[in-house]
């Protein structure tokens, strides 16, 4: 029973970062991932501030899901997200000011992400706390890895280098460049496809994503089934040859 | 129900106020652990060093200056503090075209510089907001990236990279602009623009510029537009100046601006903001003869050069004549012709405000010399200039214009304009004189009727002795022996050799 929990418990933190990923398989959050993923630092910015709100609003839901009156469940909710989005807003701005300016409305539209109030509605209004924080913590890394994975193809596609340093300066005062397709010291040799640093490049990377996770849905479906149906077949063969 | 009605409105009130105490104090919290207050600047500015504060400068307005390659304009300028002391200044920058190719970006410079050093001198930051052509807007953010980084300079164009390298140009532009404000506000000066824009954008026409004034009463000259089914062109003359250079002569500058759409389905245009300049006379029917002295290109983002390198350049050295209209076939054919109607428009401007100024100018000259027997003028426009080299001298006499003048009794006079220059020795000293005259000629024997000068340089003797006696009849122009001894020997020659070249003529008219 402990050990059926435990695997529950896996199980609700897991599948939103792989086979329920909120962006890649719910196809959900998607403006913000078309427009902050033109550089990796964006990316994670957001995924970091969109993880923070995604866990507090949802389990200050999860612990006032019996407070809160059902006629009144939207607006309250609307209410402790934008709370929490406030909260990041002011200190990204006092804070991180280079990660404000590079996020800059997005920042403020997390309120009405449909991944927060879908997570909010559909689970943390109905579980606990635990559950809850399990919940949000694996949707948001789920959301956070796949708009970094757009950033990385984009920013190394579309610009040629990464560049690290510029909104979170972990590595001293000045941003570190790592020539890629292009960059390289003295030499005028670039690869690069500008169009993918573009808001274009961002829908072509999804939306390629996007066919490659189909396809390879599909594809385990498709055998699951025929396995599935040799299984039913070899039972109908099995029981005909009982009689 | 009612229940229901009392908890609904609780709960949410009280999430509400809930949600604004956390967001007050939260709030607190910044303010307290927060780095300091960045001062009135804009996020833009700011982000250059979130931990300095930012005070825009006192009574600063936005102002135009030249770059190597185009107009940059500083927007605003902030001091730079940290801790309380003043520790550079940030520029916010605008260089290049407000169309597609608008490079924007704020920079700051920081730490000690002088005049010496200012070659050393990199960026702190460079913010970039807009960053020209999409594609190439990579490439200028790159490029900034690698000045502040130090791997690229920004002191010449080496560092450019592939690609935009016109937008590139203009960044380095805004940063050479901000940097030479930089070097001067930090130590102690205000410069605001370094000297008149106008007049140096000008001096790029006439070097030897020496004061302009805008033509307020210049209407604005629209040239042909071109209208092909896929392209189109306007250009139009918007300013004339009237610039008085080194040599008190007048010259006139003209600045136009033009628009070329090649496709309707494109928004974009390539654009060019162009300064011409037209000098010296004219010669009344005959405006095709005027070439323009000089030009400055003040922006242009048109994808080929040929108009400049070759149409441009075939111009301003005689070998293209802008009344052919097929000598605009190159690489950059429809924006040579741009160029070519542009000019054309502002020739034919030149050439009707110079005439006008020359006819009031020559018909106060006739006043003087016939007082108040003047009553009008017209300009023999079957004469053609003379000019040949002195018989008796080293120098050379040239007749530029003859003039048909009626007097109140309604008799004529000739009037000739012409000019003399000559060297000679006097006692192993190179001495000189030159002279601008106007004499008139009557009768069947060509008695000079009056005489004046316009302007004489060098030796000027001759202005007191030989030219009152030639004037009153005294002296026969025709003695060459009259010449000498009246304390200026070598100039009365050569005066009395274009006197005689004018009399020639004069007989010559008369008898035909």
């Amino acid at each position: 029973m402990a050990k059926e929990n435990q695997s529950s418990k896996a199980r609700i933190f897991l599948d939103p970062i792989l086979k329920a990923n909120p962006l890649f398989v719910m196809v959900l959050g998607t403006c913000p991932a078309l427009a902050v993923t033109s550089s990796i630092e964006s990316a994670i910015g957001m995924g970091i501030l969109f993880t923070f709100v995604l866990f507090f609003s949802t389990l200050l839901v999860s612990l006032l899901r019996k407070v809160i009156p059902d006629e009144v469940r939207t607006p309250a909710y609307i209410v402790i997200i934008a709370t929490f989005v406030t909260v990041v807003k002011i200190l990204t701005e006092t804070f991180l000011p280079a990660l404000y300016n590079s996020l800059g409305v997005f920042i403020s539209l997390i309120v009405v992400n449909c991944i927060v109030l879908g997570r909010a509605e559909a689970f943390a209004s109905k579980n606990g706390p635990v559950d809850t924080m399990l919940d949000a913590l694996g949707n948001g890394l789920g959301y956070a890895w796949a708009i970094i994975a757009i950033a990385i193809v984009r920013e190394i596609i579309g610009v040629g280098t990464i560049t690290i340093g510029k909104i979170f300066p972990f590595f001293g005062p000045k941003p570190i460049t790592i020539p890629v397709l292009a960059g390289y010291p003295g030499s005028d040799i670039a690869f690069n496809i500008p169009l993918f640093a573009g808001s274009a490049g961002g829908f072509l990377v999804l939306g390629i994503a996007l066919a490659i996770i189909a396809a390879v849905t599909n594809h385990k479906a498709a055998k699951e089934r025929e396995k599935a149906r040799a299984a039913k077949l070899a039972a109908a063969q099995a029981a005909k040859g009982g009689k | 129900m009612n229940k229901l009605y009392i908890k609904a409105p609780i709960v949410l009130g009280a999430i509400c106020v809930v949600s604004a105490g956390l967001l007050g104090g939260v709030n607190l919290l910044a303010k307290k652990f927060g780095p300091a207050p960045s001062g009135d600047a804009p996020d833009t500015i700011t982000v250059l060093n979130p931990g300095a504060s930012f005070v825009s400068v006192e009574g600063f307005e936005p102002f135009p200056m030249m770059g190597s390659n185009t107009k940059v304009t500083i927007e605003g300028i902030y001091e730079m503090s940290e801790g309380g002391s003043r520790t550079g200044y940030a520029y916010l920058i605008n260089s290049g075209k407000a169309v597609k190719s608008e490079i924007k970006f704020s920079v700051a410079y920081q730490g000690e510089v002088s005049e010496a050093t200012v070659n050393d001198l990199k960026p702190l930051a460079i913010n970039v907001i807009a960053g020209g052509d999409t594609g190439y807007d990579v490439n200028i953010g790159k490029l900034a990236d690698a000045i502040v980084a130090g791997s690229a300079t920004m002191n010449d164009n080496s560092g450019l990279l592939s690609g935009g390298t016109k937008s590139q140009k203009w960044l380095l532009d805004g940063l050479q602009v901000a940097r030479q404000d930089y070097v001067a506000r930090w130590n102690g000066q205000a410069p605001g623009p370094v000297g008149d824009e106008t007049l140096a954008t000008i001096k790029g026409v006439f070097p030897n510029a020496v004061s302009y004034a805008l033509d307020e009463d210049f209407t604005p000259l629209k040239s042909k537009s071109y209208d092909a089914t896929d392209t189109q062109v306007t250009a139009t003359t918007d300013k004339r100046y009237t610039v008085t250079l080194e040599d008190g002569s007048i010259a006139r500058v003209y600045e136009g601006t033009g628009d070329v759409q090649v496709s309707p389905y494109d928004p974009t245009l390539a654009s060019i903001d162009l300064m011409v300049g037209y000098s010296g006379a004219v010669v009344e029917g005959k405006s095709k003869d005027i070439q323009p002295a000089g030009y400055k290109v003040i922006s242009s983002d048109f994808s080929y050069s040929q108009w400049e390198d070759v149409y441009l350049a075939g111009v301003m050295g005689g070998s293209i004549d802008i009344d052919d209209g097929k000598a605009i076939v190159c690489k950059a054919t429809i924006s040579s012709d741009m160029i070519r109607n542009m000019m054309v428009a502002m020739r034919n401007d030149y050439y009707k405000v110079t005439l006008a100024a020359q006819k009031a100018n020559v018909a106060g000259y006739f006043e003087t010399m016939f007082g108040e027997n003047y009553k009008a003028f017209a300009a023999d426009e079957g004469f053609t200039a003379i000019e040949a080299p002195l018989v008796s001298e080293t120098g050379s006499y040239k007749i530029d214009n003859r003039y048909a003048i009626t007097l109140q009794d309604d008799s004529t006079v000739k009037v000739y304009h012409g000019s003399v220059a000559c060297t000679f020795d006097i006692d192993g000293e190179e001495e000189s004189m030159s002279a601008k005259l106007y004499v008139g000629f009557k009768g069947a024997e060509g008695q000079i009727a009056a005489a004046l000068k316009e302007s004489v340089g060098g030796w000027t003797n001759w202005v007191n002795s030989y030219l009152p006696g030639v004037t009153d009849g005294s002296i026969s122009i025709g003695d060459e022996n009259a010449a000498l001894n009246t304390g200026s020997t070598h100039s009365s020659r050569a005066v009395r050799e274009l006197l005689v070249g004018m009399r020639t003529d004069y007989l010559a008219a008369i008898a035909a």
